[in-house]
């Protein structure tokens, strides 16, 4: 009984997995966070945008706070970012995954980074 | 002793004196009215309304639909009579500076100036301090409020009863309802006749006042397709510029053939003729950069490998982008435009578009994204259980 609930989820499931891969199509990304409510991002959130170049989190409203939320870290940025602006953002480091050579600027302003990246960075 | 010279009241006031001149005539001249068509038209009636208006501060709507030149004409009408007044400022593009949170900004600069005052700060919804207040009253100011689409823009921005008798206020919308609202007259703004069109469209397509007689009978064509727009003949006209006969042949033939001829398609045709990478670099601006330093701008996409000085150029001689300042911006309804392209990419699913730009769509991606990550992990798990089996 079990397995068959599996099997019938697992088409589903893997239907809908395949559904979502569109993802590497997107290029840029600019999210004015005063516009949106709370969310919460898996650590793989950006992990299938391999084509994005331009990332944009910024708040045009003083005082609001980054209502973006990444409680289990984020694991990787595209390899392809030029741009990387994220006002307030929450993590201590930048992703572990995430190899800058081509990144043109970074602003990271009232964020919580103390320290970029752990290890050697090649640019 | 010549240290004194120049430090003495009389050097002083010497400065003051040409400060003031050259102020006033830099407002005069009329330098920026050049390449403009049908405009001086327009303004004499915006003259006529003026005086038709009793009110100690009035308040002129100038009301058309995207593309047909509302922000043209209230900028040479400014420069027309700004010498006249004692401060005088032009906002621009409200709507989107509102959008971004940026209203109390834009009355601290519209203050600022009218006071000739650097930074002057209020921070408060209302303009508070007296002292403003009673300096504002004594002055006799020209103000534009370029596209207002919501009457609390206009409320926040300027508090009628504050400027002094005398002023003229000119606010522009899409919106007749908002103008209704707010101003004593309004000024529709009407389509080109055909003598203009035909002038604006050769001042782009030949660089001239006239089409060559070769070509009168296309560029006839193309006016109509405009339907007296100047945006549309702008755009229409650089496209077809220094192009061959039989270009413009098929080039009209094709636009013929639309269904529906609206001006978002014409406006499509000349982006659709743009090579691939000055595609991306208009797209970029329309979506993410509208209204940033020049510099900045080159400097990101340079870095995401476009040849963006070259870029540039077409696109500023094509009319799809222009510098005002050191900020390049674009039409409205070239940005409009360009969302719409960027959103056919794929209607069904956000994820696959090229860019995301509207908070919305944003957080529906992200969070499709997390849905997938849960999914896979319930994969996982049930990949294990039929293993156990």
């Amino acid at each position: 009984m079990v397995l068959l609930v599996s099997l019938k989820s697992y088409f589903q499931l893997s239907f809908t997995f395949t559904g979502f891969q569109g993802t590497g199509k997107v290029e840029g990304i600019f999210l004015d966070v005063s516009k949106i409510r709370e969310i919460e991002l898996s650590s793989t959130a950006f992990a299938r945008m391999y084509n994005l170049r331009l990332l944009k989190i910024y708040n045009s409203e003083a005082g609001v706070k980054c209502r973006l939320h990444l409680p289990h870290g984020l694991e990787s940025l595209s390899e392809e970012l030029r741009y990387l602006h994220w006002d307030g953002y929450p993590l201590t480091s930048l992703p572990r995954y995430f190899h800058p050579q081509n990144l043109v600027e970074i602003n990271l302003s009232s964020s919580k980074v103390n320290q970029l990246w752990s290890g050697d960075q090649v640019f | 002793m010549l240290l004194s010279f120049f430090c003495s009241p009389e050097a002083k006031l010497v400065r003051e004196v040409v400060q003031t001149i050259c102020k006033r005539l830099n407002r005069a001249s009329p330098c920026k009215l050049r390449g403009l068509v049908g405009v001086d038209s327009r303004i004499e009636k915006i003259n006529k309304l003026l005086s038709i208006v009793a009110s100690h501060v009035r308040i002129i709507g100038i009301w058309g639909m995207g593309g047909i030149g509302k922000t043209t004409i209230a900028e040479a009408f400014f420069y027309s009579i700004s010498s006249q007044y004692e401060g005088c400022h032009f906002l621009p593009n409200i709507r989107q500076e509102s959008e971004k949170g940026r209203l109390s900004d834009l009355r601290d600069e519209l203050l600022s100036k009218l006071l000739e005052e650097e930074n002057l700060r209020v921070g408060t919804p209302h303009i508070g301090p007296t002292f403003i207040r009673d300096r504002l009253c004594q002055k006799k100011v020209l103000l534009v409020l370029d596209d207002v689409n919501d009457v609390r823009q206009f409320q926040h921005l300027i508090e009628v009863p504050l400027i002094g008798a005398g002023s003229v206020v000119v606010v522009t919308s899409r919106d007749k309802q908002v103008l209704k609202i707010v101003a004593d007259q309004i000024h529709e703004v009407e389509e080109l006749n055909s003598h203009e069109a035909l002038q604006l469209f050769s001042l782009n397509a030949f660089k001239g006042n006239h089409p060559p007689n070769a070509y009168i009978e296309l560029s006839i064509k193309a006016i109509n397709y405009a339907k007296g727009n100047p945006l549309a003949l702008q755009v229409l006209g650089s496209f077809l510029f220094g192009r061959e006969r039989y270009f413009w042949e098929s080039q009209l033939n094709e636009i013929e053939s639309f269904p529906e001829l609206n001006i978002y398609d014409l406006l499509r045709i000349g982006f659709d003729a743009l090579r691939n990478n000055t595609k991306s670099i208009f797209l970029d601006i329309a979506c993410f950069f509208r209204g940033h330093q020049v510099d900045f701008v080159k400097r990101i996409l340079d870095g995401c490998g476009f040849k963006t000085d070259n870029g540039f150029s077409v696109l500023i001689d094509r009319c799809l982008i222009k510098i005002s300042g050191d900020k390049v911006e674009m039409h409205d309804l070239l940005q409009e435009m360009a969302h719409e392209v960027v959103r056919k990419e794929s209607v069904d699913e956000l994820g696959r578009q090229s860019r995301l730009w509207s908070p919305k769509d944003i957080s529906q991606v992200l969070t499709n994204n997390l849905v997938r990550f849960i999914y896979t992990k319930v994969f996982l798990f049930i990949c294990n259980a039929i293993w156990f089996y």
